[in-house]
């Protein structure tokens, strides 16, 4: 059952020189239950995809398309009509633990807040229920530290923390906005068992946003590739990690570090990312590319179905005779 | 936290002490004397009245007599410009003045300038918005010298609906244009600063995870912005509400209401050391105990900060 259906996604901004479009034409879908990774590097536009779904685009920014989430249209929702989705049936948890927590207010009353304002509960309720969660999430000793600020916890403990806020109230969607870059490699494991678990434990799907094609593998069923706001390629997880068909694809795998070879050394993706102020005509990548030709420079590529699951926009695809 | 309050309370008292020599060194190297007046008195006559008030004495006596005076017996001296008056009676008649009208003007300027702040930064770069800075820097600008008259112009003169000046022990018609006239310029500094302290809380990033909880937008600004909006606020509210409740010149001048401002001015004209003593020190310990107590609502405020 198709939970989440994002289809031509446009958003774009309006900024003191110029127009910058951030997302070009995106489609994306995420079935209920299912765990799915969106990956590209910083700029791609992945923030602002979530951003739209979750209706918390800057003022400044525009949005085109369309998002249905369970036969309700996203885009264009009214705050209050918003209010009612968000937290009840799409939480999101974002990159930096460290901010993302209200430093002002008790962790309590930040768990509580959104019981008694959604589900109505009692302060006691809430605060039963809050700590569950934290158990679940295996904070230790969650009944005394849920009395406690957020500067008395640990990175690794205020993102369990923030994610178990996120599924207060069983939310269908959680998206994760990298969760795990801002904290320590040795906690990035246990954050990404824990996300892990939601999924089993909670039946909810995930969208894992993420610019380290390294933590997909395990985590995610299907993955999207972003670059320049439009999506290079998509598929199942353990497909495309065997035989990318996108040349970008391929450069964020080999870009990952890898202990089972020790043959050749770690391979960068030369240039720099696309400046999104001025959207090229052809491929996103082309000035990227390794494999790009003259056509690639003037005519974008259309989106070509693969084996089943498997989509990849390029004119070259590796692995396939284009 | 008490231990805390304690030691800034002893540290309270050398502060004082610095302030008491401080200023009367100041006040012994100005030039000119309490007693010179147009008709130049008879040596006999200046050297009694010296000698009387102790002023024929070496400085350090003078300061050492006058500091035990205060500690022992809480006794500020006599007035010299006021005759049979002591210090203490010139600030017990003009100081709950200034208390009422200052107090007011500080309440009425957080409320009016934190509320009209607050409506400016939810509407930022609104007419709403534009107006309200407008406004603020215009109230800035506009001095209470010139504001006092102004009032006094359309609400006494023209409209005839408050009175002009005097007190009457604090009747609420005497209060009111004092309170206008002193308020404004704070209530527009304090509009100021909420407003952009409010921008600033609303761009972080537990907001955007409030919003992603659902709150409704008022609970947002109530529950997860007023907080460090109000920060930088509070550090400014203590220095301004002393300066507010010891007086204002322009006020109680302007307005004769009798309060504290004016004999601080009469008496720094005629050199009535000991008021001007009793009035620095009656500033110095309030400043000394709203700084007290900006820092323990800080401390209320950001639970980061432990003493």
């Amino acid at each position: 059952m198709t939970l989440l259906q994002v289809r031509d996604l446009n958003v774009s901004f309006r900024t003191g020189d110029g127009t910058v479009n951030a997302v070009n034409g995106v489609d994306l879908r995420v079935a209920a239950g299912q765990a799915i990774a969106v990956v590209g590097e910083s700029g791609s536009g992945k923030s602002q995809i979530m951003l739209a779904i979750m209706g918390l685009l800057a003022r400044n920014a525009a949005a085109s398309g369309s998002i249905m989430f369970d036969g309700v249209e996203l885009l264009g929702l009214g705050e209050r009509a918003f209010n009612r989705i968000r937290a009840r049936e799409i939480a999101m948890i974002f990159q930096d633990p460290m901010t993302a927590l209200n430093p002002y207010m008790r962790i309590s009353h930040q768990m509580t807040e959104v019981l008694t304002l959604h589900k109505g509960m009692s302060r006691g309720e809430a605060l039963g229920e809050a700590v569950r969660l934290l158990d679940a999430m295996e904070v230790p000793e969650a009944r005394t530290r849920i009395t406690m600020y957020p500067h008395e916890f640990s990175g690794g403990m205020r993102q369990r923390v923030l994610i178990a806020m996120a599924l207060l109230c069983r939310p269908r969607l959680l998206i994760a906005d990298e969760p795990t870059t801002a904290l320590d490699a040795t906690v990035r494991g246990q954050i990404m068992r824990l996300l892990g678990n939601v999924r089993s434990t909670f039946d909810t799907a995930v969208i894992l946003v993420t610019h380290d094609a390294g933590i997909v593998a395990g985590h995610c069923d299907e993955m999207v590739v972003l670059y320049g706001g439009q999506v290079m390629e998509s598929g199942p997880v353990a497909q495309t990690f065997a035989a990318p068909h996108h040349p970008y694809t391929r450069g964020l795998l080999d870009a990952v570090p890898r202990l089972d070879r020790d043959d050749e050394r770690l391979r960068d993706i030369p240039g720099d990312p696309l400046s999104m102020h001025q959207l090229p005509r052809g491929c996103p990548f082309a000035e990227r590319c390794p494999r790009a030709d003259e056509r690639c420079h003037h005519v974008r590529p259309p989106g070509v179905g693969h084996a089943p699951g498997r989509w990849v926009a390029c004119h070259w695809p590796l692995g396939g005779t284009g | 936290m008490i231990y805390y309050v304690a030691r800034r309370l002893a540290v309270a008292v050398p502060t004082l002490l610095i302030l008491i020599i401080v200023s009367y060194v100041l006040m012994y190297a100005a030039p000119g004397g309490p007693f010179d007046t147009e008709r130049t008195l008879p040596p006999e006559v200046m050297a009694n009245l010296q000698h009387k008030y102790g002023l024929d004495q070496p400085l350090f006596v003078q300061i050492w007599r006058y500091v035990v005076s205060i500690v022992t017996e809480f006794d500020f001296g006599p007035s010299f410009q006021y005759t049979d008056q002591t210090v203490n009676d010139v600030i017990r008649q003009g100081f709950p003045v200034t208390l009422t009208y200052g107090a007011w003007a500080f309440l009425v300027a957080v409320v009016t300038g934190v509320s009209l702040g607050i409506a400016a930064a939810l509407r930022h770069n609104s007419l709403l918005d534009y107006l309200s800075v407008g406004v603020s820097v215009g109230a800035q600008v506009l001095p209470n010298f010139v504001l006092a008259p102004v009032l006094t112009l359309v609400f006494t003169l023209w409209l005839a609906w408050l009175p002009g000046g005097g007190w009457q022990g604090g009747h609420w018609p005497y209060v009111i244009l004092p309170v206008i006239a002193l308020s404004t310029s704070f209530m527009a500094s304090i509009a100021r600063m909420t407003r952009s302290s409010m921008l600033e809380a609303l761009n972080a990033d537990f907001i955007r995870t409030a919003r992603a909880k659902g709150l409704p937008m008022r609970r947002i600004v109530f529950r997860h912005a007023l907080k460090p909006t109000m920060l930088p606020v509070v550090s400014y509210l203590g220095p301004t509400f002393v300066g507010m409740i010891t007086g204002s010149v322009v006020i109680d001048v302007f307005f004769a209401t009798g309060g504290i401002g004016q004999f601080f001015v009469n008496s720094a004209l005629n050199r009535d050391y000991p008021v001007i003593m009793g009035i620095t020190i009656l500033a110095g310990a309030l400043t000394i105990a709203f700084n007290l107590m900006v820092d323990l609502l800080y401390a209320w405020l950001d639970p980061r900060i432990r003493y």
